[in-house]
């Protein structure tokens, strides 16, 4: 019976992700500007939405109550069996940024990515990305350092795609930085741009590695490890993002220090006001 | 008036148990979730939600089908519908709150929040229609 059960199962799932794949929306476009204008692969674009629909409904369930688990709704954890729900919890959440990059990749290589286009604060931008990276930075004791005066600079763009653009070079910037370490992020308002940098003490990008950076699937080896986290998609995708935004990005590296950095250009009309102290204020 | 009954629609089963632990037992909220439109359909009289929990992509009806057949079945009665969806689409998002939603939660999501993260919802949507 079992057996019959388990090779029924791949045929389930492969019924389930048909029905999804006749279900998903067949039209995405909109009020929305994209980035470029060429390959349009409908059916891929709906077979990646669909599988990824059902990963992210089997991760949400997984996520949720690993989530319930930890926080003590499912009665006392022995000690020792804690750090294994922790592995399993962190393991299923890169489990779902990867799908979520896997996602934007491929809507980015069907030059389809989604951008909404409105006046943003990225000084809001960058409060709440330094609030999602918080938890991460804490598990290896690193300071994220907010350094500006600025309190408000808008620019004009989709605030989830810019979010993502500053929290990957965070997220980056403390996978690469040792224990009790310093991430120094940067904002400055110029005439016509907004310049945002993220400073780490890692171990620096290797010369040999710095002209494939930005390309898709490079993971930089720094000999230590820690490079395995994720297929090298991340800073790919910033680019594209930021590019998407019409701006520019670059970095300059040297042993014990790398700083990544962005311009973005100001919003028409935009305000950018100074005085400290600024990010630490109350939204 | 405070958010106290959630009408939760979604076809996978293990969502719909989180759905329960997260809404009734953490957050306190009286819950009933149902499997299909079909399902909700034969209930939502009876439990009278104050809010919809709907997943997007579901066989047989979908989120804004399901949506509109229960307004149909109750004298068109607009029950605000918060759509629960794992299509991380800017546009796709756009239609949804086009579609009449007054809101959209990503999957996954955190059954320990999720509730809290509902009622600040409700609570500017009833602030803003006066109800």
């Amino acid at each position: 019976m079992e057996d019959h059960a388990a090779k029924l199962m791949p045929m389930y799932c492969l019924t389930t992700v048909f029905e999804r794949l006749q279900r998903a929306p067949a039209d995405l476009s909109g009020s929305t500007k994209g980035i470029g204008h060429g390959r349009t692969d409908r059916r891929t674009e709906a077979y990646v939405a669909a599988v990824s629909h059902e990963l992210r409904n089997q991760l949400s369930a997984i996520i949720g109550s690993l989530n319930l688990i930890r926080g003590g709704k499912a009665g006392t954890i022995p000690a020792e069996t804690t750090p294994m729900i922790d592995m399993a919890y962190r393991n299923a959440v890169r489990m779902s940024e990867l799908l979520t990059n896997i996602m934007d990749a491929e809507k980015i290589a069907a030059e389809e990515m989604d951008i909404r286009d409105q006046t943003v604060n990225f000084i809001d931008v960058i409060r709440n990305a330094h609030a999602a990276c918080r938890a991460l930075a804490d598990e290896k004791s690193i300071s994220l350092e907010i350094k500006t005066d600025v309190k408000k600079i808008e620019v004009d763009g989709d605030p989830r795609r810019l979010e993502q653009i500053v929290l990957n070079l965070l997220t980056n910037a403390v996978n690469f930085s040792e224990v009790d370490g310093k991430v120094v992020i940067g904002v400055d308002a110029a005439a016509t741009d907004v310049r945002f940098s993220v400073t780490d003490h890692g171990p620096g990008i290797p010369v040999e590695f710095q002209a494939k950076v930005f390309d898709m699937f490079a993971t930089c080896d720094t000999g230590d490890g820690r490079n395995r986290r994720g297929v090298g998609l991340g800073l790919w995708i910033t680019k594209a993002l930021v590019e998407a935004h019409s701006g520019e990005i670059g970095f300059v590296s040297e042993p014990g220090q790398t700083c990544f950095w962005v311009t973005l250009p100001l919003s028409a009309g935009a305000e950018h006001k100074s005085g400290a102290p600024s990010l630490h204020d109350p939204p | 008036m405070a958010l106290q009954r959630i009408l939760c629609i979604d076809d996978d089963p293990d969502i719909r148990a989180l759905l329960e632990i997260a809404l009734s037992t953490v957050a306190g909220f009286d819950v009933l979730a149902c499997s299909s439109a079909e399902e909700a359909l034969k209930h939502i009289r009876g439990f009278q939600p104050d809010l919809v929990l709907l997943d997007v992509v579901m066989p047989g009806r979908d989120g804004p089908e399901t949506m509109h057949a229960l307004r149909r079945h109750d004298d068109g009665c607009e029950y605000p519908t918060v759509y629960f969806t794992g299509l991380a689409d800017a546009d796709a998002n756009a239609r949804l709150e086009a579609s009449g939603a007054i809101a959209i939660i990503a999957k996954p999501f955190d059954p320990l929040s999720l509730g809290e993260e509902i009622r600040e919802i409700y609570d500017r949507f009833t602030d803003a229609h006066g109800a």
